[in-house]
């Protein structure tokens, strides 16, 4: 017990340390902008199907879900307002945040990790080349700007999910719907004239994509041992982001909701 | 003493112990390289090779005793001074570990891009001239997965002489190689080591490359470096140890 407690914040350690390194790299964003470039595609493009998909289909169970509990209320003309705020402050944010970590993050770490095992990254320290401006700045800024634009794109279509389940099962028309949903957020705004629904769910998103990225490179830099080893790290990578968004939600809805 | 090599010692282990847990496997290890000579190591595998050579480019540091070159002892060297002494060393390793995402050339091209402001031009007018030293012209815009094992060596090897290095370090140059590619290697390192007039420190375990490519050889075992002398001697030695480690391989 007292060795797993010990190995814990072992872990915990190495990956604050991790942040505050690349932190303090920060400025390879500017030298390194092909790289960053690339890790944008990477963990943005490549993966925007699929959050579209899953988001409208989120959406749409929200909206079926609570649409008909809602009606034996007679209250399904709110299902705009319970879609909208429950895809911008918590579903969106952690329905990509988790999309982000089963492939990016574990795509992330197998990369690392394969590189780590077949000495690619002796390499780069034989050259004299920083491993952490090289890779790892790339890959923290690249899920870091992605994640909350991806999240963006998650509660719109999720929105637009829930409207299809709304006039079609529910028999709320889409322009009460889309008016009680546009009504639901405007209550307090913050920067950029975003309601405090959606900008707390994109600093969350933002927060969740830099935790998958730091988990997810700590784990394939510490890869060992062969394909074993990489399989270990991969899954990891995807168990430990996936625990820590959700204590990471827990708190940050707290703060922004709570305090 | 080497045809080619001086005394003027480059690399020096002075009683270097390292142990990884309760394993150890440097114990009281002794060994000079001589500026412009090729020193080969030999011995069964798991015995050390591999770490002697990470001791000798700093990547690890010894439990006990000192690890010297040029001068540098590697345990106290500075980054900046570890830095620049690398920028002077190359190390080619046993499966080439290249960049699997970037083309031959790029993987060459990489210490030059990272560390110096050098313009591209001629970055890429040197790239195509170590790729022609170690004879894989045409490999500049493939991939390591189009390579075979042979030309990913000798990328490999561009990639460790694109800084014009004083030393360099082979880590099995030729495992995993067909005896004809193995050859051709070997003759590559003997070729550039008197060309370049590079100090080379080879680990290996195939007698065809220290036929090929050594000056002088040793056998590590038990931690330590036994029987150091020429290769023909080496190879013609009756000490029972280096006859039971050679055995039929002299075939």
């Amino acid at each position: 017990m007292l060795k797993m407690l010990r190995e814990f914040l072992a872990d915990v350690g190495f990956h604050l340390e991790l942040f505050a390194q690349v932190l303090a790299r920060l400025g390879a964003v500017v030298t390194r902008r092909e790289l960053v470039l690339d890790q944008l595609y990477q963990a943005g493009i490549r993966v925007t199907h699929v959050v579209l998909l899953v988001g409208l289909f989120i959406g749409m169970i929200v909206s079926l879900q609570t649409g008909l509990e809602l009606a034996r209320f007679g209250q399904q003309d709110q299902i705009g307002t319970i879609v909208a705020l429950s895809m911008c402050r918590e579903m969106g944010p952690f329905i990509t945040a988790t999309i982000m970590a089963a492939t990016v993050g574990s795509a992330i770490a197998a990369e690392l990790g394969t590189m780590a095992v077949s000495d690619e990254l002796t390499a780069l320290e034989v050259m004299s080349i920083d491993r952490l401006r090289y890779l790892i700045v790339p890959r923290v800024v690249g899920l870091a700007v992605m994640c909350p634009l991806l999240t963006v794109l998650c509660n719109l279509i999720g929105v637009v999910g829930g409207g299809f389940i709304a006039e079609s099962q529910l028999n709320v028309g889409l322009s009460l719907y889309y008016d009680s949903a546009i009504d639901s957020l405007t209550g307090t705004y913050f920067v950029f004239d975003l309601p405090k629904d959606v900008y707390s769910g994109l600093f969350k998103s933002f927060v969740f994509g830099v935790i998958i990225a730091v988990i997810a490179c700590g784990a394939g830099l510490q890869a060992t041992s062969g394909a074993m080893g990489v399989g270990s790290a991969t899954r990891k990578a995807v168990r430990d982001s996936i625990i820590a968004i959700i204590i990471a939600n827990y708190f940050l809805s707290w703060i922004f909701f709570q305090a | 003493m080497s045809a080619r090599g001086s005394h003027k010692t480059l690399l020096q282990f002075q009683g270097v112990h390292k142990a990884f847990g309760q394993r150890k496997v440097l114990q009281g290890l002794d060994l000079e390289v001589y500026e412009g000579e090729t020193f080969c190591i030999m011995g069964p595998s798991g015995c050390g090779k591999s770490v002697t050579l990470r001791h000798a480019i700093g990547l690890m540091k010894p439990d006990q005793g000192v690890v010297t070159v040029e001068g540098h002892d590697m345990s106290s060297i500075t980054k900046p001074d570890l830095r620049k002494l690398r920028s002077r060393m190359g190390y080619v390793f046993q499966e080439a570990a290249l960049l699997n995402w970037l083309s031959a050339g790029d993987n060459v091209a990489l210490p030059l891009r990272e560390t110096t402001q050098m313009p591209d031009l001629e970055i890429v007018e040197r790239v195509r001239a170590k790729l022609e030293l170690v004879r894989v012209p045409d490999a500049f815009d493939k991939l390591p997965s189009e390579l075979s094992g042979g030309m990913k060596k000798r990328v490999g090897l561009a990639r460790a002489l694109i800084t014009d290095p004083e030393i360099i370090l082979y880590d099995e140059p030729t495992a995993g190689l067909d005896p004809e590619i193995s050859s051709s290697i070997n003759h590559l390192i003997r070729e550039l080591g008197e060309r370049l007039k590079v100090t080379s420190l080879v680990v290996t375990h195939h007698i065809g490359c220290i036929k090929t490519v050594a000056d002088r050889v040793g056998l590590l075992d038990g931690g330590r470096l036994h029987y150091v002398s020429t290769p023909t001697e080496f190879l013609a030695s009756q000490e029972p140890r280096l006859v039971r480690f050679l055995g039929d391989r002299l075939d």
